[in-house]
């Protein structure tokens, strides 16, 4: 090789042999001198003093001056790659691997493949993984080499307690939505290419190259910077190895789990799959980007030649296909960091009725039923710790749910395990509320769909856990143990108003318990939900007192008057007694009318006609509470107009548009200005609106729905005022 | 409920002519039947609120055991536990109330003790029983002076009310919902929704008293962990040190009043079985400190809807129990102006960041340059609002400065009332003519000489009220050596008891130059230390205003500077004799 290349250099021989140890010394991350500074000592300590100066000139001339950096010259590139390598190809010196490191990898792997013997190269390929490993414990390697300012650097560090706390998976997330500075820019750049071009000349070698790096930092004693470095060297290398492999087999990664693998490699192999998942989801737009920007990367598929839909859901299947040929115990941890870790990876995308993302769902599903599967078959305490210990491994609270899952599955076939779990499960809960207590967190955010399937499963974890469950006992024992007396309001307000969050959230699975029970077909006593509603009434009255937000506008409230509507056969009068309850408020009484409303509809078609003696004394009894109610916040009046307008009430319609138009300096969001509209046009079927009315109908009318234009979510909504319009006799607009 | 004016004065601790004087200058408004002359009982409450007067309720008996039935009660015990020595009560309370008030998931009482220790030798017991139970455990407590709690007992020194009595007495008075309205020596309910009837046994033993400081000092003024369980905020109130309280809850009615958006009050009313008569009400409200309504109603259950003419910021009221005119609720709060606040921030493109593979990987929002804010303060009536607002504190200005000036603190003078300015300057250096200590005087331009009339007639005063004393006078500038002094032009006898002395330091413009070595203006007379906010030479163009302090900072640096050696640098500052 030499032969050919060190004539078009021009440069003596002695010189030429030495010029890889001036590009070694100059790569090497442990010196910060560039190669450039070298040229001059170190031709000068190996080449006899007549040909240095030459030498020197000659090698000064292959760099040119970019920004103040010195780089090879294009055309130069070819000749002293070949010049460096030739220098090394017997040589596995540190410094030799440097000089390999100095070079383009793909240039370089090109030069070894085509002149190399294989025993040449894979002792190279050897000794550049030892020198990866003994990166590990170099400072150096994540040095700085040039700024970035835009990106955020401190988003990019991983906390050291996460290093030690969360899992390999979530630790490769973090690295992998936050780290591309990491990854690509602050590892050195010759770790980078040394990476590069293993992986280039012997792809094999991955999983030993993720393997060995994770070697290198296991056991106790590793520190975390060791860590953090192996970590972003493997995220590299897979990055790098599936730049290459992806574009042709987009389930490349599912065959890197393997019960060889390393848990780091099975780790990647998560991460990638359900980006690739991401992307799979991604690929019509992505399609439509390329062409428009000549953007090339993406998978292999492309719509509409195969079906990405079913290529995705089938990459989440083969995924927890590959999983379950691990050991049962890997397995189970696998399967619970998985499980904990997956919302974070994949995409929102379509979600279902219920808000979930379809991707989970469809991976859940998959979990739940290996789960179950391997509960019915050789469940054991050592598997339930591991899943547990892999389910815990994000912040995220709500991981019963899943286990609640398996027992849901296994109700019938292995009704007895189903039962110890689903029993684990609520005492879990029951640890989980009183620890959280303590620290005065707990919240329940219901538009979460975590928090919602949470509370479901865990009213599926209550019914399972009894042959004959007491809903009502059960709520009521837990308020009992919560400190909410009037003592406790008094004495330690912050511990009363985390009580009764605590006790929000008892309600909410009591009352989900009765759908719970529908689901199972178990009878429900109609008598048991109405007086679990009024409990919760009770305490609403009880809890106002002390409280600066009402207890009766909560979530709570309106899923219990609908939970009491259909499963409670309450009476008419039974209805209105609770309307003139002070703890049910205009959420309930909009929530009990709604569902009233719908039920007819449900179960007697939309000719449905309700009680006109029954709705006009709900309008009277609704319409003393809203003159009482004092002082008003706008989430109220809210539910008071969504009740006016579902029970037709015109005069109170006007009023409370008036409140709300007159709330003070508060800017209503589009709902409310769509809800404002139809009160003042309900308001108009009855009487002439008021002038201030008027005028703020017109205003908002056209600035809402401008020149006839209307948003396709919102054409219901402006049916709707135009029909009310319709039938008033008053012009309005 | 009328007061006659023994029982007035009786009640806010004053004399009879005291209070007669008040309604003499009409500060007071009376009824008169005849020769029969009374007052009524929230016309008293408000009067004696106005002047900070104690206001004390006739003197009732403790509750009666029929009363006592359903009632749910929480005794706490904050006891101090030293090692080899019986445990002592440092503050017990029992509290009682209607058992339905305790909500509905309230487990009847257990009565057995809960401890909590608080660290530092305390301890905190806590028993829930129903009243009966915790009145005999006073009862018990009153006969022997022991509490005993799981086998320990806790010792109490409550006060007899005369020497030959054993048995402690009790005081009775009553707790309201707001501390505002209280005398310095009431307390506040310890019940967030009720007033209370307290009834308190009063200890003044010495040892647990200075034992509580030195424990709150450990704690640092803070109330320790778990403290709020006593339901008494003992770490503010060391004056009830060793007490034994019972605060009864008025929860026979519970009262609320709202200001409703449609410019009403809403008086609510929560009472189950509430005969006719047995309350009345006051309810008042103001705006901007005038009253637009005070109004006596009948109380009824439910809500009672009281129209208002005007806005309002401040709303009370306050319940009277018809049979024995008692005040059995009190409430009075100003209410909160809403203040909107509109921010809007203009942001300029978004840039996106993509890695290699277009994947979006940051996004950055630079802002443009343009930011705004809008606060907007009661919309269109904001200039209404602002001009009321800024009337009434032009009034506590003078209102404040007025208080000031009685008590002898302050005077100011504007610019045009130079003469004014310095005849009280004048007085101010006759006050302490009879001591014999020197007078300081701190101007940093005193060598500034004040031309014409003005300044010889001030000059001419100033030695004349101080012959006979040192006047020392610390200036700030450094005259021309060769030219003598002003001051030579004065005769001699005038000023010989007169020294000056400059306190430069260097910092001028040239390092040979210095400037003035201290800025603070100040007269300080044997008894007095008094700041003046100009040098003579400002006086005629910005006014002047003196201002006493009683701290003795000035004196201090005063006597300081003069004690500093002439013509030696010390503290970095240089010392000029120059008259």
């Amino acid at each position: 090789m030499a032969s050919h290349t060190a004539p078009e250099l021009s440069l003596p021989a002695d010189a030429a042999s030495v010029v890889w140890r001036i590009f070694g010394a100059g790569a090497s991350p442990l010196n910060r001198r560039s190669s450039y500074d070298l040229i001059d000592p170190i031709i000068r300590k190996r080449v006899s003093p007549a040909e240095a100066n030459r030498a020197i000139a000659t090698i000064r001339g292959w760099f040119e001056v970019h920004a103040d950096q010195r780089y090879i010259k294009t055309d130069m590139r070819e000749p002293v790659s070949a010049l460096v390598l030739d220098g090394i190809r017997t040589e596995r010196s540190e410094t030799a691997i440097w000089a390999a490191g100095s070079l383009d990898a793909e240039r370089s792997a090109c030069i070894i493949r085509s002149g190399w013997s294989p025993d040449e190269t894979d002792s190279l390929v050897e000794a550049v993984l030892e020198t990866l490993v003994r990166l590990c414990d170099s400072d150096k390697v994540l040095d700085a080499v040039w700024s970035f300012p835009e990106i955020d650097t401190t988003r990019a560090k991983i906390p050291k307690e996460d290093l030690v706390q969360k899992g390999r998976l979530e630790i490769f997330r973090h690295l992998d939505r936050h780290g591309f500075e990491l990854v690509w820019m602050r590892l050195h750049a010759t770790a980078g290419t040394l990476i590069d071009l293993v992986l280039a000349l012997r792809p094999g070698r991955f999983q030993s190259l993720v393997k060995r790096l994770g070697h290198a930092v296991t056991g106790a004693r590793a520190m975390q910077a060791r860590v953090m470095r192996a970590r972003v060297m493997q995220a590299r290398a897979a990055e790098q190895m599936l730049s290459t492999a992806l574009p042709s087999d987009h389930r490349t990664t599912l065959r890197w789990i393997t019960n060889d693998s390393c848990d780091d490699l099975i780790a990647l192999a998560i991460l990638h799959t359900l980006e690739t998942v991401n992307r799979l989801d991604d690929e019509p737009r992505s399609a439509e980007r390329a062409v428009a920007e000549q953007h090339s990367w993406s998978t292999k598929l492309r719509p509409p030649r195969d079906d990405l839909d079913a290529a995705a859901a089938s990459l989440l299947s083969g995924l927890v296909d590959r999983l379950a040929a691990l050991d049962p115990l890997s397995c189970v941890r696998w399967i619970g960091e998985l499980l904990s870790g997956a919302p974070y990876v994949l995409n929102a995308g379509h979600v279902d009725n219920n808000g979930k993302p379809r991707r989970i769902d469809q991976l859940e599903r998959a979990c739940t039923n290996l789960l179950a599967r391997m509960a019915q078959q050789s469940w054991s305490d050592d598997l339930l710790t591991a899943l547990r210990a892999g389910l815990r491994l994000t912040p995220r609270t709500t991981w019963t749910r899943h286990l609640i899952d398996v027992a849901w599955e296994i109700r019938d076939s292995a009704p007895a395990r189903a039962v110890e779990i689903a029993q684990a499960m609520l005492y879990e809960y029951e640890q989980h509320v009183t620890r959280e207590s303590e620290r005065q967190k707990i919240v329940v955010n219901w538009s979460d769909w975590h928090d919602r399937e949470w509370i479901d499963r865990t009213a599926a974890a209550l019914v399972l856990s009894h042959k004959e469950v007491d809903v009502r006992n059960w709520v009521s024992s837990r308020c009992r143990t919560l400190p909410l007396s009037a003592w406790d309001a008094e004495e330690d307000h912050a511990a009363f108003i985390t009580a009764e969050r605590v006790s929000q959230i008892c309600f909410l699975i009591g009352f989900q318990a009765f759908q719970v029970l529908r689901q199972l077909g178990r009878s429900i006593d109609p008598a048991a939900v109405r007086t679990l509603a009024e409990g919760l009434w009770n305490h609403c009255r009880f809890a106002r007192r002390y409280l600066h937000e009402p207890p009766e506008t909560s979530i709570t409230a309106e899923f219990a008057a609908g939970i009491v509507v259909e499963f409670g056969e309450p009476s008419d009068t039974w209805l209105l007694d609770q309307a003139r309850q002070p703890g049910v408020g205009p959420r309930a009484l909009w929530a009990f009318s709604d569902q009233r409303r719908l039920k007819a509809l449900r179960e007697l078609g939309p000719d449905a006609r309700h009680d006109e003696t029954t709705t006009a004394e709900l309008i009277r009894i609704a319409s003393d509470r809203f003159d009482e109610e004092t002082p008003f916040n706008l989430e109220t009046l809210q539910f008071w107009g969504q009740l006016w307008l579902l029970l037709g009430a015109a005069d109170q319609a006007g009023r409370t548009a008036l409140a709300i138009i007159a709330f003070p300096r508060r800017t209503l969001d589009r709902t409310m200005e769509i809800l404002v509209l139809k009160l003042i046009a309900l308001a108009s079927c009855a009487a002439r609106p008021a002038p201030a009315l008027k005028n703020y109908f017109g205003q908002r009318y056209h600035q809402l729905w401008p020149g006839g234009y209307t948003p396709s979510e919102e054409r219901a909504d402006r049916e709707e005022v135009d029909g009310l319009l319709e039938r008033s006799e008053f012009r309005v607009l | 409920m009328n007061f006659t004016i023994a029982e007035l004065a009786r009640a806010v601790g004053k004399s009879e002519n005291y209070v007669r004087q008040h309604v003499h200058r009409k500060h007071l408004p009376v009824q008169k039947d005849g020769r029969k002359v009374s007052v009524a009982l929230d016309e008293a409450a408000r009067w004696a609120r106005e002047r900070g007067l104690p206001f004390n309720m006739p003197a009732r008996g403790p509750m009666t055991s029929g009363v006592a039935k359903n009632r749910t009660a929480r005794m706490t015990v904050l006891a101090w536990h030293t090692p080899d020595a019986q445990p002592r009560n440092l503050f017990t309370l029992v509290r009682h109330r209607r058992r339905d008030a305790l909500g509905p998931w309230a487990d009847e009482p257990d009565a057995t003790w809960t401890s909590y220790d608080l660290g530092k030798e305390l301890r905190l017991y806590s028993f829930d029983a129903p009243l009966e139970h915790c009145q005999a455990l006073v009862d018990h407590v009153l006969d022997s002076s022991t509490l005993e709690i799981d086998g320990i007992e806790v010792r109490y020194v409550l006060e007899p009310r005369h020497r030959h009595q054993r048995k402690p007495l009790p005081r009775y008075h009553w707790a309201y919902r707001y501390e505002r309205l209280l005398a310095n020596d009431s307390i506040r309910s310890p019940f967030s929704n009720h007033s209370a009837e307290v009834t308190e046994y009063w200890s003044f033993a010495a040892e647990p008293r200075q034992h509580w400081r030195a424990k709150l000092e450990a704690f640092e003024d803070e109330a320790p962990p778990g403290f709020a369980r006593l339901g008494f905020p003992l770490h503010r109130r060391p004056d009830r040190i060793g007490n034994l309280m019972i605060a009864s809850a008025q929860d026979a009615i519970a009262c609320d009043l709202e200001l409703h958006h449609d410019r009403t009050l809403r008086f609510h009313v929560g009472a189950d079985n509430l005969l006719p008569d047995t309350y009345r009400a006051t309810i008042w409200a103001s705006h901007s400190r005038d009253e637009v309504l005070r109004q006596e109603i009948p109380v009824t259950a439910g809500q009672t809807a009281i129209e208002v003419a005007s806005d309002v910021d401040h709303i009370g009221f306050a319940v009277y129990r018809n049979a024995n005119g008692q005040c059995i609720d009190l409430m009075d709060a100003f209410l909160m102006k809403e203040i909107g606040i509109r921010m809007k921030t203009t942001s300029g493109p978004t840039l996106n960041i993509q890695d290699r593979r277009g994947r979006l990987i940051h996004e950055v929002r630079p802002p443009s340059r343009i930011s705004t804010i809008r606060a907007n303060l009661d919309d269109a009536k904001s200039e209404l609002d602002n001009g009321i607002r800024r009337q009434w504190l032009d009034r506590q200005i003078h209102k404040h400065e007025a208080a000031a000036r009685r008590e002898g603190n302050l005077w100011r003078f504007q610019d045009e009332e130079f003469d004014q300015a310095v005849r009280r300057f004048v007085h101010l250096l006759e006050r302490d003519a009879d001591q014999k200590g020197p007078v300081y005087l701190a101007d940093p331009y005193f060598m500034d000489y004040l031309q014409g009339d003005d300044g010889t007639r001030l000059y001419l005063d100033m030695f004349a009220a101080t012959a006979g004393r040192p006047l020392r006078i610390l200036c700030g500038k450094h005259t021309d050596e060769d030219k003598p002094p002003w001051l030579s032009t004065y005769p001699k006898h005038l000023t010989s008891h007169l020294r000056i002395r400059a306190f430069l330091k260097p910092g001028g413009r040239t390092p040979h130059e210095f400037k003035a070595g201290f800025h603070d203006r100040y007269l300080i007379t044997p008894r007095q230390e008094i700041v003046i906010t100009h040098s003579f030479s400002g006086w005629s163009e910005a006014g002047v205003t003196f201002v006493r302090l009683p701290y003795g900072v000035y004196r201090a640096e005063a006597e300081r500077f003069w004690s500093m050696d002439v013509e030696s640098p010390a503290d970095g500052l240089v010392i000029r004799e120059i008259a």
